[in-house]
């Protein structure tokens, strides 16, 4: 019994070491080969040189990917919190609960260069938007919302029934207490997940590949302008081979610290909403309020 | 006197298992009515029957005739119905806010929007539960951060905010240390002057210090009213008491 314990407990230990020390070993590395080249100049000016990317900065991609993220965030993040409102204040039909559920997953289930491909071939073609951050953003946006959604939900779901129940018991309508008690007690917890969702769409490629980001382009000054994003131009300059894996590492670099700082600041608001007690005892009852 | 709350053969249902048989009670104005009865017997249904908010619970269904001064609670706006009737919830629920946001809340739902009027209402609610100079340096401190006792006698402050005609208390002490409960006692004497209360009670020594009329509940079926002094000293049903003497409960 004794040894059994013990292995367990080194199992536990070997899983946590491990993982610490892969995401560690993972940030570590990126940083040292990165940080040759990051300097002011590396994210302020354009890249520039022979094979491009060689030399030169990127600061177009990531005007391009703060650009896509923040059209994901908005075309994305609205639905997904009002979906989850409807789910867990308005929706009275388990099975219409569940077909709505099922959809989301569905949603979260699609790969994303398929998301990419039906952007591509709507709003791209039949559309004739054209590639642009307006239908790169809409692929994005559509990947997140499954994500902001979940989160949405179970914050909704976690605030206690009692506290929504006093604002009903004031006489107050259900719109004044989602306005005025949910969503300023959830708060929080959405901040962190629309960042969360934020970080996801910042990172992927395969979305934009046909829709909107594109190997050169100057800082957008337009949503119906294709643009430069991080994640497409790090792969450009890797596909280039050798010559440019200096400037590659350096944008891996950049990528990587814009996505622990946005962890860090979804951490610090989930942590702060906590702190202030929005869900002292987080009530596990699935029903509509 | 006259009751406020005339409840005529009210009956209720949990997905379609009945937690109240026909009740027949009248609850008189500005007394204290206090519902006792073991656990389980139907008292905080009976209390959510009287302001509607049974109702928006899944699969609970409501029937016989319930009236408020007179008129058919169900011919009422819910949330008119829930503005004269106010309810406080077992253990204390303030909003997750500063304790100024938690009395301004309901008023600024029915439209008041001057802060002078904000204020006075404030400091007046917070008089009446008599928590006014234990918080009137830190009115914008979060709620959440007063004391068990304090955060009821806010939720009943806050309920009075919306200037509610019949104020129902659901075991409201029932979380709370014995100073605590002393206070809110000698809150609710006060308030009586003023409002009419309905009081879910397991304590039967609070029932007897503080009631008026008591209601005595088993199984969902109503078994005694009665004013509080001869309910206590006289039981006329044989299940009335058995309860009191602690045989069972």
């Amino acid at each position: 019994m004794r040894i059994r314990s013990i292995l367990a407990r080194l199992w536990a230990w070997a899983g946590i070491l491990l993982t610490i020390g892969m995401v560690l070993f993972l940030f570590g590395f990126v940083f040292w080969k990165g940080a040759g080249s990051i300097s002011l100049e590396f994210v302020t000016t354009a890249p520039k040189g022979a094979v491009l990317g060689m030399e030169g900065g990127i600061w177009p991609a990531i005007a391009g990917s703060f650009c896509f993220t923040l059209t994901a965030v908005l075309l994305g993040g609205i639905p997904a919190v009002a979906a989850a409102l409807y789910m867990v204040f308005y929706c009275r039909h388990k099975k219409l609960q569940s077909l709505i559920r099922a959809v989301i997953q569905c949603i979260a289930g699609i790969p994303s260069i398929v998301l990419g491909l039906f952007s591509y071939s709507f709003f791209v073609r039949d559309l004739g938007l054209g590639r642009c951050i307006l239908s790169g953003g809409i692929a994005l946006a559509v990947m997140i919302l499954p994500f902001i959604e979940v989160r949405a939900e179970k914050a909704f779901r976690e605030l206690p029934p009692q506290t929504i129940q006093s604002s009903y018991a004031l006489g107050c309508a259900r719109s004044y207490t989602i306005w005025h008690v949910v969503l300023p007690a959830c708060r929080g917890e959405l901040v962190s997940g629309v960042i969360l969702g934020a970080c996801y769409a910042m990172g992927a490629t395969a979305p934009l590949i046909f829709t909107g980001a594109v190997a050169y382009a100057s800082a957008p000054t337009s949503l119906l302008q294709p643009a430069m994003a991080l994640p497409l131009h790090l792969y450009l300059l890797v596909a280039q081979g050798a010559t440019s894996l200096g400037t590659a590492y350096g944008t891996a670099f950049v990528m990587m610290a814009l996505i622990l700082v946005s962890n860090l600041l979804a951490t610090l608001f989930t942590g702060r909403s906590e702190r202030h007690g929005s869900h002292p005892h987080p009530a596990r009852r699935q029903r509509r309020l | 006197m006259d009751p406020i709350l005339t409840l005529r053969g009210v009956s209720a249902a949990y997905d379609g298992t009945p937690a109240l048989t026909g009740i027949d009670l009248d609850i008189p104005e500005r007394q204290i009515t206090a519902i006792i009865g073991p656990s389980g017997c139907g008292k905080s249904t009976l209390l959510r029957c009287m302001d509607g908010l049974l109702l928006e619970e899944p699969d609970t269904s409501v029937s016989g005739d319930i009236r408020l001064d007179g008129t058919d609670i169900r011919s009422l706006r819910r949330e008119d119905l829930r503005r004269r009737v106010g309810l406080v919830f077992q253990t204390p629920t303030p909003f997750p806010f500063s304790i100024y946001r938690n009395l301004t809340y309901a008023p600024q739902y029915y439209g008041i929007r001057d802060k002078k009027a904000l204020d006075a209402l404030v400091r007046e609610t917070l008089e009446t539960v008599g928590l006014y100079d234990e918080v009137k340096d830190d009115l914008q401190k979060s709620a959440r951060k007063l004391s068990g006792g304090q955060q009821q006698r806010l939720c009943i402050a806050r309920a009075l905010t919306a200037r509610p005609e019949v104020l129902l208390l659901d075991e409201p002490c029932s979380a709370l240390d014995v100073k605590s409960i002393q206070v809110i006692e000698s809150l609710l004497l006060r308030l009586r002057e003023q409002y009419t209360i309905v009081i879910v009670t397991h304590n039967l020594a609070q029932a007897r210090r503080i009631a008026d009329q008591v209601v005595f509940l088993n199984d969902g079926r109503l078994v005694e009213t009665g004013d509080g002094p001869s309910f206590f000293a006289a039981p006329q049903q044989e299940e009335a008491r058995a309860f009191l003497s602690g045989e069972f409960g």
